[in-house]
């Protein structure tokens, strides 16, 4: 009996092996693991998520690029990426243990440029899902964040919790002075089948949005 | 000075309500001390003195351990916002200071097809002397730098009139020379970058001379990373 158990798990564990694509072992080794509940609401919690390498020569700690080849299979795929509106830099984030039915992983989406200020240097969060062969069960760009977008997102174990802001002020003409805005707060859930599906959304509020000196950002005012 | 073993030494200052004032070095770590009846407060191991306007030595204890020379000032930045390009925000930034980007073009780099700088050019230390000679006359200089992987903008002829590997405009604003005994053991710049107000000053915004080529980034904020390599250096005239 035991033999058999034995000859069972290891042929569970080689059908496994070999459903996984090496290049998907690859590119989930590069992540770093997250913890939940993750918390990403400024530049210090941003940067131990997505400064994945530590560069030798400038002596800092950098986000970690990810590969175009890797791009287009694993996140880019059916045109999600939309990569003919401009140029898109991904960086690795983490993995993070939401289920041990799907793999979920935060990527930073980068566009170079843009057309206007509310899409110009864009900077987007992806939130991904995998199955164990590395088949997308579910991607959704939870946050945008440039000189027109902040955000700040939370992911448990319950669900994801994302504030948007976006600066209404007419022009940004001179930074580091108190900003119009709009706010509001989006959740969402995974299923158990690894689905990323939105369940509310919050009415707009309008508020300010202040610069905080010692974090060199900007808040929303209590 | 002698380089002397630091232990136990530290910087005083003394200044009057007049805005007379002295530095010295001392043995010692008191609050403060008298000297020629002038008391003078305890500032530290490191002091940076002002060498002239545009130009500071950072000395840790008796030792010149690096030295700056800033070209432009930060309420010279200019961003280039929506609807103006880079190169004239650029341009704006170093006509704030005097200066402007008419003179020599030196292109430092080689490309691929793409536009994608390679390799530094035989023409890679004259330009990077180009840079140093502004920043220790107190000027900017523009560079241009490319960053994508594929050339949009300044195609090069038959297709358009550039250099077919440009993609943005930038100021190299200062540089900080790191010293041992005297010698420049390293050098780093900083730029200022008209692309975005918030961070187009901030001083995360670094180059260094990496194969005879000048690399860097621009940060948005810390995660969000531009890589830029210098391909052309902007004299003025």
């Amino acid at each position: 009996m035991r033999a058999f158990i034995s000859i069972l798990l290891c042929c569970i564990f080689m059908t496994n092996c070999k459903a996984q694509d090496p290049d998907f072992k690859t590119y989930l080794s590069n992540f770093g693991q997250g913890k939940i509940p993750l918390l990403i609401n400024n530049m210090q919690s941003s940067s131990a998520i997505f400064c994945q390498v530590y560069d030798t020569f400038f002596k800092i700690k950098r986000p970690k690029s990810i590969p175009e080849s890797i791009v287009s299979k694993f996140i880019c795929t059916d045109n999600f990426c939309n990569p003919d509106a401009g140029y898109f830099r991904y960086d690795y984030g983490v993995k993070v243990e939401l289920s041990n039915d799907f793999i979920t992983v935060l990527v930073s989406k980068l566009q170079y440029e843009g057309d206007s200020e509310w899409d110009f240097d864009l900077g987007e969060i992806l939130l991904i899902t995998y199955n164990s062969k590395g088949e997308i069960l579910s991607r959704q760009s939870l946050t945008k964040d440039n000189e027109r977008w902040k955000s700040s997102l939370k992911i448990t174990k319950e669900g994801i919790t994302v504030q948007q802001i976006r600066i209404t002020e007419p022009k940004i003409d001179q930074y580091h002075r108190d900003l119009r805005c709009e706010s509001w707060t989006t959740t969402y859930q995974i299923t158990t089948d690894g689905i990323i599906k939105p369940i509310n959304t919050s009415p707009v509020s309008t508020g300010i949005v202040v610069w905080d000196k010692n974090n060199e950002e900007y808040v929303l005012k209590d | 000075m002698n380089l002397i073993d630091p232990n136990g030494m530290d910087w005083y200052e003394w200044k009057d309500k007049d805005g007379n004032q002295a530095t010295t070095w001392r043995e010692g770590n008191a609050q403060s001390i008298e000297i020629n009846g002038q008391t003078y407060s305890n500032i530290g191991t490191t002091y940076t003195q002002n060498i002239d306007d545009h130009t500071t030595v950072t000395y840790t204890q008796n030792k010149a351990t690096s030295m700056t020379f800033t070209g432009i000032e930060e309420s010279n930045f200019v961003a280039q916002g929506t609807g103006t390009g880079c190169k004239i925000a650029s341009d704006q930034m170093l006509a704030n200071e005097g200066v402007n980007s008419n003179g020599e073009r030196i292109n430092i780099v080689n490309a691929d097809v793409n536009g994608v700088a390679t390799t530094a050019n035989a023409n890679a230390t004259k330009g990077i002397n180009a840079v140093d000679n502004a920043l220790e006359n107190g000027n900017p200089i523009e560079v241009g730098v490319d960053y994508k992987p594929i050339q949009v903008n300044n195609l090069a002829p038959p297709k358009g009139k550039g250099d077919g590997m440009t993609d943005h405009f930038i100021v190299v604003s200062s540089k900080t020379e790191t010293l041992n005994n005297g010698q420049v053991t390293s050098k780093t710049y900083n730029f200022f970058d008209p692309r975005n107000s918030q961070f187009g000053t901030s001083p995360a915004n670094t180059l260094k001379i990496n194969n005879n080529k000048l690399t860097g980034a621009f940060l948005l904020g810390t995660t969000k990373e531009i890589p830029y390599t210098v391909t052309t250096v902007r004299r003025s005239r």
